[in-house]
């Protein structure tokens, strides 16, 4: 078993790693970076290591080589990687690898297999997992591309060899706009992933967004978790997911979870990964890329199966067999998760900086919040504008709308600008409440972008016309003021 | 300022109009219904206006003279504090000024300049891409909702730009 762990990560991530590896008796350690001098998530671990000034203009969670470094001189057993940065970089865990440190994820063959999404889908087809049709591998030049949109029909979207996050993807409708969305996504993916390459693939309009949540350990047991509806989302980027969908019935959960434990069994995958499909209105599901890590909507899952992922995480790198048979996963009930973002939803999700100036969160029953902010938090532009996620559960779906809207309602934050208003308007939205929606739910669905109360604009009026009078106001009324008759009479008599 | 039944006017960016009649500086009523208001500074620093007994989280983000940003329950509206006469007469200066009408481009969120689509001089119409802008690395395309001419550019490409920046200047037809 794993003694010590290096939190390679900030943030509510790093808090919650930390929070099962200190249960499990596992000694922690968190890096401090000149960014973020005495940020929350430093107090969640056990042991801080100071990060040594460089002149490298890289993001300290980038750094391989000085993470590695540190984590020998600490004599630290085992890297934990997180989400982003080093979390899917197959040089990293190679590194780490070498050095004698357990990178807490899959070997870096897989995750090198599965970061290129072009290899991904050679194995994933190898094992009968349903494709879009595409571009067979790279697609070097714009004339190529437009020859491969012609053959298959337009709208086609580009993506990046090694993408992620939805960075580095275009949709093209026509053949005019080839040249334009070819270099964007093309530069976008070399700024992003350090690698320019791009694939094609035939554009599924609306579909949802399914994704399967499998655990596999080093002895061949591999068992899936259920599902995460992640369709609602803006830019590629997710802002609202939920445990189970209602988009599948168990038939077609069966198919999908199948798909998705074949194509795990003939990567000879190990630890935690997930499965993406899009899903279309008739049913049909198509492979769309694999990740490696553990994921930011983790916790929905973690409410519907009672189990913890990071612990089976650390479990499995300690090399010990699978504590669960699939006979043991039982999916019970419906999990939300809102992502409470430093984000102005009112332009256009602007990232909002500043300080947090006063947090209120909600508390009660089946409510869980993951954040890696308090009060007096600086929220830089340095860092990912997530800042907190409300995981709700309820016995059904209704419940758990109902209750994630009454938790949103006693979530406050003082200082910056959140998506807490835009969460409302989701989960308000009636289309969202009959199930009824894809990923152009945020586009053609959601009327207003922020849910406002009966009466919301006539109190801010009434506000600002309270404020004003108050500023502008003699400190004495009319109530207390003298009459110039009787004032004269006492200046007289002074 | 006379606070015996004053009239004051909240106007918003959708010149959307509130009026109420202030007695009292506490005493204020809109459309005939009495309003109870008081603002009230929780222990923790959170605002609280309470309306006739219902509580609202709410907090004034700037002011500058009459022109207010307020968040109510986390979601923002700009007004401008006006008097029946002062608010009568912005709108005859505004009805004067109509004829030239310049469209700045702003930055909607902070981020780098990564290509510039259009020239000086150059004649735009409604829908037209101007500019990538990056920002938390996602590239993000600026288009104009006016029709006109680019009047200005103010950024050259791999400038840096802060939220609100001033980056196109278009005349509009």
């Amino acid at each position: 078993m794993i003694k010590s762990v290096l939190i390679a990560n900030r943030g509510e991530i790093a808090v919650r790693i930390a929070r099962t590896a200190r249960r499990m008796g596992i000694m922690t350690f968190a890096l401090r970076t000149k960014k973020e001098p005495e940020a929350a998530y430093l107090q969640a671990v056990d042991s801080v290591i100071d990060f040594p000034e460089t002149n490298s203009c890289v993001s300290e969670f980038l750094n391989a080589e000085m993470i590695v470094h540190l984590a020998k001189e600490y004599d630290i057993q085992a890297i934990h990687p997180g989400y982003g940065y080093l979390s899917e970089n197959a040089n990293f865990a190679e590194q780490c690898n070498r050095s004698g440190i357990k990178f807490i994820g899959p070997s870096p063959e897989i995750i090198r297999a599965m970061g290129d999404k072009i290899m991904a889908k050679e194995i994933a087809a190898c094992c009968g997992v349903p494709m879009l049709g595409g571009s067979k591998g790279r697609v070097g030049t714009i004339d190529v591309a437009i020859d491969i949109a012609e053959s298959i029909g337009y709208p086609v979207i580009i993506k990046a060899a090694s993408g992620g996050g939805g960075r580095g993807m275009r949709i093209v409708r026509e053949k005019s706009d080839m040249r334009q969305m070819f270099e964007m996504a093309s530069s976008e993916a070399l700024n992003a992933f350090d690698d320019s390459s791009v694939f094609i693939e035939k554009y599924l309009e609306n579909p949802k967004h399914i994704e399967f949540q499998i655990v596999a350990d080093n002895f061949g047991n591999v068992v899936h978790l259920g599902e995460r509806e992640c369709s609602v989302q803006r830019k590629h980027q997710k802002l609202l997911e939920e445990a189970p969908s209602q988009a599948l019935d168990e038939k077609l959960r069966q198919k999908m979870a199948t798909a998705s434990v074949n194509l795990a069994k003939a990567a000879n995958y190990h630890n935690l990964g997930t499965v993406e499909f899009l899903l279309d209105k008739n049913g049909n599901f198509y492979f769309m890329e694999m990740n490696t890590r553990i994921q930011v909507e983790h916790p929905v899952t973690e409410m519907i199966t009672g189990f913890d992922l990071v612990e089976l995480q650390i479990l499995i790198a300690s090399g010990e067999e699978l504590p669960i048979s699939q006979k043991d996963v039982i999916l019970n009930g419906w999990a939300i998760e809102c992502r409470i973002n430093a984000e102005d939803a009112q332009s256009g999700f602007a990232p909002c900086i500043g300080t947090i100036r006063n947090l209120r969160l909600p508390q009660g029953n089946n409510i869980r919040i993951d954040t890696g902010i308090r009060p007096g938090s600086e929220i830089t532009p340095w860092f990912d504008s997530m800042i907190a996620k409300l995981i709700v559960y309820g016995k059904n779906r209704a419940e758990a709308i109902e209750l994630a809207l009454s938790s949103l309602q006693q979530f406050h934050v003082k200082g910056i600008k959140t998506t807490i208003p835009f969460c409302k308007a989701v989960l308000h939205n009636p289309d969202f409440r009959s199930g009824n929606f894809d990923t152009s739910f945020i586009e053609t669905k959601l009327h207003s972008i922020v849910y406002r109360e009966e009466h919301e604009e006539l109190l801010a009026a009434l506000l600002a016309v309270y404020t004003y009078t108050h500023e502008t106001l003699p400190v004495t009324g009319p109530e207390t003021a003298i009459d110039p008759w009787v004032l004269n009479k006492r200046i007289r008599h002074l | 300022m006379k606070t015996q039944n004053t009239k004051l006017i909240a106007f918003g960016k959708n010149k959307e109009e509130y009026e109420f009649s202030v007695n009292n500086s506490y005493e204020y009523s809109h459309w005939e219904q009495k309003l109870k208001v008081e603002l009230i500074e929780e222990a923790d620093g959170f605002t609280i206006l309470s309306c006739n007994g219902v509580r609202y989280p709410v907090e004034i983000l700037s002011q500058k003279q009459n022109s207010f940003e307020v968040l109510v329950n986390g979601v923002s509206y700009s007004f401008l504090v006006e008097t029946p006469f002062s608010l009568k007469r912005n709108h005859i200066l505004s009805s004067q000024n109509k004829k030239f009408e310049t469209e700045n481009i702003t930055a909607p969120m902070p981020g780098k300049i990564l290509n510039i689509l259009v020239v000086e001089g150059q004649t735009i119409n409604n829908g037209e891409a101007l500019l990538v802008l990056e920002a938390m690395k996602m590239q993000n395309v600026l288009v104009t909702n006016v029709k006109g001419v680019v009047t200005k550019l103010f950024v050259k490409t791999g400038n840096t730009v802060g939220k609100d920046d001033l980056l196109v200047e278009i005349k509009s037809m």
